[in-house]
């Protein structure tokens, strides 16, 4: 008998919970219950808006600069970090390319171990466009910092 | 008098249903549930281990609680978050192991739950562990080490099949089936009927891609081929709901389920294949095994395992004689 309650309390606690999330909004979510609104919100268009870090080598040429620059292993808390520090303001995001800049000559991509300069910039991209024909679309610089001990960069190559 | 007649019918009602859903069931059966669930945690924690580590130097104003660490102002200090892990990775050996259960599997399961809510408290959700979590934590309130553990093998008896190893069963099949269709619903929610077009999964597809190009991470070489075929994005996204609004059809029995497990399966190669995600609970099949007959396998692994010490056994002593 006692297994019984045993089970009916758990199944039901548990059943509840798992099904809680359906009466959440799009905006909420949690863990380890979820309403699980990943790829579930309608996407008009491929364009991607992102905060992301370009690293540019003295000769001018770009390097995106991967999540273990900013600390993590993750792509998507890598995401994360960017897009809540430029939330934050200009000095939270200075800081931020700062730490990045500081990271850099440790980095095993030699593109990245010799850049100059760090950006961190809001950018605009249309996904087909670049996929299928290489192209980019447009950027705002949020902060630039340099790396510490290297000369400045040369003019930045498209 | 009428409201007790009532009460009466409604306890009867109740009985009655707990009753059928009472199925008998091995204990060799919960218990494999409990090994490979258990396997799971420990290999997918050591391997998640140094991301949670490295939440450690992240900024405290990048905090998000969610879940069960949703009240904590501050992130927890860096000793508390090294303790917590390490009792996380040895209290899942005593979950896998079956050793002194009754501890150690609540333990493990409060301890990966905390461990994995301090990792998705950082701003990102990531929403392959959350039913890793929830089947340890419904494991941990079951008979789980009745059979197959070093607590059983220490009792000697194994006992007869019983209602009390089949409940935990069909909760966690009950457990997985929710999850997909919840994901099912989310989509026709929020998504629109855009969803089922396959223009919000190309787009979505493309972004993600075009997403971990910037952020210097690998992408998936497939999505860049094949974002020319709206076609295939739209039997993509046809296909995702049917295997996700349909999930509940897999209670219905174990060919229905076979059939189904076999979709979501494909569905989540499908999703590593065009966005480089691995849902690794799911594809392993591990998130499948209460629908199944798992003590099968943990027997064939046993049987091999004492063919492969027989043999060995065998060869040392060959030595020996040779060297006599």
């Amino acid at each position: 008998m006692v297994d019984r309650v045993v089970a009916v309390v758990v199944s039901a606690g548990v059943l509840a919970g798992v099904l809680l999330p359906l009466s959440w909004p799009a905006s909420r979510d949690s863990f380890p219950l979820s309403n699980y609104p990943m790829f579930a919100h309608e996407r008009r268009s491929p364009v991607l808006n992102a905060v992301y870090a370009v690293a540019i080598d003295p000769d001018g040429s770009r390097h995106w600069v991967p999540p273990i620059a900013l600390g993590t292993r993750e792509v998507l808390q890598a995401r994360a970090l960017l897009e809540g520090t430029a939330m934050r303001g200009r000095s939270a995001v200075r800081a931020l390319c700062e730490s990045i800049a500081a990271r850099l000559p440790a980095m095993d991509d030699p593109g990245l171990a010799g850049a100059a300069l760090v950006r961190v910039v809001r950018g605009s991209h249309d996904a087909i466009a670049y996929f299928e024909r290489g192209e980019l679309g447009q950027e705002r610089t949020l902060s630039s910092c340099r790396v510490p001990g290297r000369e400045p960069a040369g003019p930045v190559k498209p | 008098m009428t409201g007790e007649l009532r009460d009466r019918g409604l306890r009867a009602r109740l009985l009655l249903l707990v009753g059928r859903l009472w199925v008998a069931a091995p204990p060799e059966r919960l218990a494999a549930v409990r090994i490979l669930v258990g396997l799971f945690a420990v290999v997918y924690f050591s391997i998640r281990l140094p991301h949670m580590l490295s939440y450690i130097g992240f900024p405290d104003r990048q905090w998000r609680p969610v879940g069960p660490l949703w009240l904590l102002g501050h992130p927890p200090p860096a000793v508390a978050v090294m303790v917590l892990a390490a009792l996380t990775w040895l209290s899942g050996w005593g979950f896998l192991l079956g050793w002194r259960f009754r501890a150690t599997g609540p333990i493990h399961a409060l301890c990966l739950l905390w461990s994995m809510t301090y990792c998705n408290s950082w701003g990102q959700i990531f929403h392959t562990e959350n039913l890793a979590v929830l089947f340890a934590l419904v494991l941990a309130t079951t008979r789980a080490a009745d059979a197959t553990s070093l607590d059983a093998g220490r009792r000697g008896a194994v006992p007869a099949p019983d209602g009390r190893y089949g409940w935990p069963l069909l909760l966690l099949r009950v457990v997985a089936v929710a999850t997909y269709f919840i994901a099912g619903v989310a989509k026709l929610r929020w998504g629109g009927p855009g969803w089922a077009g396959g223009d919000v999964l190309l787009d979505t597809v493309a972004a993600d891609g075009m997403r971990k190009v910037v952020l210097g991470s690998l992408h998936s070489p497939f999505a860049e081929l094949l974002l020319g075929q709206a076609w295939l994005f739209r039997g993509l996204a046809l296909l995702t709901l049917v295997v996700e609004l349909g999930a509940p059809l897999a209670l219905l029995g174990r060919r229905v389920a076979l059939v189904w497990v076999l979709g979501v399966i494909g569905f989540h190669l499908g999703v590593f294949a065009l966005m480089a995600i691995l849902f690794p609970f799911a594809v392993t099949g591990v998130a499948f095994a209460p629908f199944f007959s798992p003590e099968r396998l943990i027997e064939w692994v046993r049987s091999r395992a004492a063919r492969l010490r027989v043999r060995a056994a065998r060869a040392s002593s060959g030595k020996e004689r040779t060297v006599g």
